[in-house]
């Protein structure tokens, strides 16, 4: 056994490129794997510590409906009863500040007791005046809101609160985590809730409870104390974040990445596959001999799989590492916000499962990979293996051609006949499209020799012609063609996909026909009149919205219900709707009617006339459907109803936005500031919106890049190592040829020819392959109901097109430089 | 009559390691245009790469080769290329076909690598294939021929250029006695007629018999010719 090992262990020695091109193929696939698993849980973390910034540790949140009229102030009423069900219970003021020395500078302001401030958010302090107490006019910030004020313990800070400057003392300064993560925007500045409920007059009063549970579920919790706030007026009781939130955020990115993935792990496959395929063949006298001289069969299986066991191994090991090191730079260009520059803190999130998972993956992966090359040999008489004689079973074209056609077509048929297929299906098609694509290559190949053949002679002359008829039955060639062929049939894929969410990002942008936003927690019509007054506006428009509203016995919210006043509203975006406008807009008005989104209308299976039931402020509510719009604003997720109906069904008051045209942007907003100075306003330009929002997806554009450039490079690799392989094991042939008078150049010029072909035949194949890919992609934006529809254009084919020349001839290089010193006689005695 | 082939004091070794061996040591050796000599001797003791350095497929260590009065070593790799094609027919030890060319295809190959028109040779290529017995097999590939007719193919494609000079490194070593015989029989023909210049390794006296001169080789070096 010891001989066998020595003997597997100088086989991985001795051909060191390959070596390392199986390890950096399962290396890689395994870091993706890793990373894609680890992704969610890491983005979840993300959105979660970014949701609770505010709410720290707590799980629910008591407040004053913000649509209610009221005071938010409340007195923070005993409720005994729970107290072995709450771990704690926090009563504080959420405020709102000016910082006078930079007017644009909007100030979160906080009340809370120095214990509780401890309590919910864990803070520590980098400094901390203990000789004094949290009271009157001390206050904590953060170390990022200190170097931007550019103050320190001790110092005096102004505010303006409720049009009146208050001065604070900094007390302490606490480490950049929770509530003191300093985002670059909002800066928070906590002061003790005694002093913050005097300067808002509602001493001894709150207007915030945050509370978590103790051996209790949350919503059970919740149930109890809507129960015990119900006869109060307008309390609303909520979790502080929904997993709704989350999983919206994290859903398409997952799956995006899974996508990716699925490519990845397919290409890696096909690579190590490949490669086994040449270390079975290699291997092959050794083993021969190793069986003439007694060893059974499963010895040397063992000693061949004993090869990819080892690669497995190491190539999990690293990948691993490698994974955690790709997961670092995914999240932190996501953490990265263009808008001020500043990189949030992200903890990674991984477990050891993610770890085991992976390591078992590229186990799984190399070992699988290498077993049918194994089976293969193991089916061989020894007689054979002895004496070399390898018989080339010539597999049935035939079969092989139907099979892959069954294949190709099966998928586009359960597409087409299903309509909407889920996600995992969609998925399926791909790999099964990807199989027909590896099957039908080689094939397809065969007729662009014949093509080849003629159009090489006539270019390049004869050594054209004979490098098409090496391409003929070169094994190393059609698997680099196979290669060339997946590698860029998913990189059009990526990049079409990318480019096509991008435009729509900017096509909801060019939808818009005003120029600014502004935003008032108390906006109503009173702000409304207000801003018309000012000069330069030419007209605004409220707009009243309830978010996440529960479809009736379903489990499937609308994101935006917006309502509107449709006449106007609809000068404010154009929109295509399936009816004539005036009469829709004048229907809307009529009744509880409303206006679906395609996105909507395909998701919850709606037609005209059907009736949607909406659960608003704790009771359904049916409302018909008159019409459709098309839009890709907020993913599709959003219907319209006249807006007297929705204030009077989810008892809303306020508008979450005015919408205001202008021609004069710039000088509005300042006029805009000056007449709400001191108010907690917010106005956003539509122009820096738009730059905003594509910077935004750019980060997630660039990641979905990195992967497609992770492709590329295993691709690449492979293709080199292919090509260097199929070098080695033409020495002979190649020798031949310059024995019986090829010059040097017309060997090099010959490879290069090889290489060429080989680039244009992958780069068509691969952009058919890539189309149809394209095809699949549709079907996935349908499942994930996301208003985009992806296209391919001529560039981008052409453009892949030619990086599959270039891929080719690249790596092509390095062997037909290497030619150009081959020894004849060596490489024609040895073998 | 002038020699086509001049060899002056040549010394071949070989690096193995720190070890220097000395395979060819000091050999001055004339052939003469239309010669048909046959190079004996034990194994390893050096012939095969005397025969690769007389055409040119690898460089001695020392020494001078001319070939039609031309030196070897001066010469650049292209124009080695062109004399190979057009001026030298190979016949080696193990028979070298390409793999994925059929048998046509490889008698061929000195033609299509000067990128001359196949087709003007068609009328060659059928005599030749007549006189190799292969031309029921023209379409084949070399995997699906026996050692002996590999290695007629290899004999056909040494032949099709009309060369001048014909180097064949035991053309007949793996052939049956007959085919052998026959092979030989080609090789003294064209000799005699075309006054072609062959030089061929054996280890039979009988093929040596063929040639008009023996020369033998014992230990890098020829002990009488
Ligand atoms: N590339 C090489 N490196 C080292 N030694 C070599 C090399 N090629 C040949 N030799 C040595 O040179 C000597 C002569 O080899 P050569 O092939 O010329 O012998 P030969 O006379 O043709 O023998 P045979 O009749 O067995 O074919 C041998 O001892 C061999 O070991
Ligand atoms: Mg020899």
């Amino acid at each position: 056994m010891k001989i066998f090992i020595k003997f597997l262990l100088r086989n991985i020695l001795e051909k060191k490129l390959r070596t390392l091109m199986i390890l950096f193929s399962i290396v890689l696939s395994t870091a993706l794997v890793f990373s894609t698993l680890a992704i969610s849980g890491t983005v979840k973390e993300m959105m979660t510590s970014q949701l609770r910034k505010y709410t720290g540790s707590s799980e629910i949140v008591i407040q004053k409906n913000p649509q209610s009229l009221g005071s938010p102030f409340f007195e923070l009423k005993e409720i005994n009863e729970f107290d072995d069900k709450m771990d704690y219970m926090i009563g504080n003021i959420q405020g709102f500040a000016l910082y006078p020395e930079d007017s644009e500078q909007q100030v979160h302001l906080a009340g809370f007791t120095l214990e509780d401030l401890e309590t919910l958010y864990n803070v520590s302090f980098t400094e901390l005046d203990e000789s004094q107490t949290f009271s009157n006019n001390k206050a904590i910030i953060g170390e990022g809101e200190a170097n931007k004020l550019g103050v320190t313990i001790g110092d005096t800070i102004e505010l303006m609160i409720n049009q009146q400057t208050e001065s604070f003392t900094i007390m302490g300064i606490a480490k950049p985590e929770g509530i003191f993560r300093y985002d670059g925007e909002n800066l928070s500045i906590i002061v003790p809730k005694d002093t913050l409920a005097s300067i808002y007059d509602a001493s001894g009063k709150v207007n915030t409870i945050y509370i978590k549970t103790n051996d209790i579920e949350v919503n059970d919790l919740i149930d109890l104390l809507v129960e015990k706030y119900q006869d109060e007026d307008d309390f609303m009781v909520r979790t502080t974040i929904t997993t709704l939130q989350i999983e919206q955020s994290t859903g398409s990115l997952t799956s995006t990445f899974s996508l990716m993935l699925i490519v990845v792990v397919f290409i890696s496959i096909f690579i190590i596959y490949t490669a086994f395929k040449v270390i079975t063949m290699e291997r092959l006298p050794i083993v021969g001999t190793f069986r003439s001289i007694g060893a059974t069969k499963k010895m040397t299986d063992i000693v061949l799989l004993g090869e990819s066991f080892i690669y497995g191994v190491i190539g999990g090991v690293l990948g691993c590492l490698l994974g955690v090191g790709i997961l670092n730079i995914m999240i932190n260009s996501m953490a990265y916000n263009p808008y001020t520059g500043v990189t949030s803190e992200v903890t990674l999130v991984f477990g050891f499962e993610h770890f085991l998972i992976s390591f078992l993956c590229a186990l799984i992966l190399s070992v699988f990979s290498a077993l049918f090359p194994i089976i293969k040999v193991s089916k061989m008489p020894v007689r054979n293996i002895v004496l070399n004689q390898i018989k080339v079973v010539s597999e049935n074209k035939k079969i092989r051609f139907t099979m892959g056609l069954i294949l190709l077509i099966a998928p586009y048929l359960i597409l087409i006949l299903l309509d909407r297929p889920s996600i995992i299906i969609c998925g399926l098609c791909i790999i099964l499209v990807g199989c027909a694509i590896v099957m039908l290559v080689p094939l397809v190949t065969k007729y662009f020799v014949y093509v080849f053949e003629k159009v090489n002679q006539f270019i390049f002359k004869n050594e054209g012609a004979l490098a098409a008829k090496n391409l003929r039955d070169n094994k190393g060639i059609i698997q680099n063609i196979t290669l060339l062929t997946i590698g860029i049939a998913s990189l059009i894929l990526v990049n079409a996909v990318t480019q096509s969410i991008m435009e729509e990002v900017v096509n909801v942008f060019s939808d818009a026909k005003f120029q600014l936003i502004f935003q008032h927690e108390k906006a109503d019509e009173t702000y409304e009149n207000q801003l018309r007054q000012i000069e330069g506006i030419d007209d605004v428009n409220g707009n009243y919205t309830a978010l996440n509203v529960k479809v009736a016995d379903r489990n499937d919210y609308i994101g935006f219900v917006w309502g509107v006043d449709a006449v106007h509203y609809f000068k404010f975006w154009d929109f295509e709707f399936n009816r004539h406008h005036n009469e829709l807009f004048n229907e809307l008005s009529e009744g509880r009617n409303v206006i679906i989104s395609e996105i909507i209308r395909n998701k919850l299976e709606l037609e005209m006339n059907d009736l949607l039931t909406l659960v608003m402020n704790n009771q359904e509510v049916s409302f018909k459907v008159i019409g459709f719009c098309n839009s890709p604003l907020n993913n599709g997720n959003f219907i319209f109803m006249d807006e007297n109906y929705l204030k009077q069904d989810a008892k809303i008051n306020y508008m979450t936005d005015i919408m205001i045209k202008t021609n004069h942007p710039k000088d509005v907003i300042e006029r805009i500031k000056t007449t709400f100075q001191g108010e907690n306003i917010n106005i956003m330009d539509m122009d820096e919106q738009k730059q905003f929002n594509i910077e935004q997806n750019d980060q997630m554009f660039r990641l979905l890049e990195g992967f497609s450039v992770v492709i590329m490079l295993i691709g690449t690799f492979g293709i080199f190592n292919n090509f260097v392989v199929s070098y080695i094991s033409r020495k002979r042939s190649l020798a031949i040829y310059r024995s019986v008078g090829m010059s040097k150049n017309q060997v090099f010029k010959m490879l290069n020819i090889e290489a060429l072909s080989c680039g244009i035949v992958g780069g068509l194949t691969g952009a058919v392959g890539g189309v149809l890919f394209i095809i699949i992609s549709n079907y996935i934006m349908k499942a994930m109901f996301m208003p985009v529809s992806v296209e391919f254009s001529s560039s981008l084919l052409i453009s892949a097109i030619f990086m599959g020349i270039i891929v080719s001839v690249l790596s092509a290089l390095i062997p037909s430089l290497r030619s150009k010193k081959l020894s004849i006689i060596e490489a024609i005695k040895y073998e | 009559m002038e020699n086509i082939i001049e060899c002056k004091n040549i010394f071949k070794s070989f690096k193995m390691g720190k070890l220097e061996v000395e395979v060819l040591k000091n050999i001055t050796l004339n052939i003469k245009k239309g010669e048909f000599v046959s190079v004996m001797g034990p194994s390893g003791s050096g012939k095969s790469t005397l025969l690769y350095l007389l055409g040119g497929l690898d460089v001695p260590t020392s020494g001078s080769i001319k070939i039609n009065d031309k030196e070897l070593s001066i010469m650049k790799d292209k124009e080695q290329s062109i004399l190979r094609r057009r001026d030298l027919g190979f016949v080696f030890q193990f028979y070298n076909l390409i793999p994925n060319l059929n048998v046509e295809e490889n008698i061929l190959l000195p033609i299509l690598l000067d990128g001359e028109n196949v087709k003007n040779y068609e009328t060659d290529l059928d005599e030749i294939l007549e006189i190799v017995g292969l031309k029921e097999r023209r379409k084949f590939t070399p995997k699906e021929l026996s050692g002996g007719q590999q290695q007629r193919v290899a004999i056909a494609r040494a032949l099709i250029n009309d060369p001048d000079i014909i180097l064949a490194d035991e053309p007949t070593g793996n052939l049956d006695s007959k085919t052998g015989d026959e092979i030989l029989e080609l090789f003294k023909k064209i000799n005699e007629l075309k006054n072609k210049t062959i030089v061929q390794v054996t280890h039979s006296v009988d093929a040596a018999q063929y040639g008009s001169r023996v020369i033998h080789v014992k230990d890098g070096k020829i002990t009488e010719s």
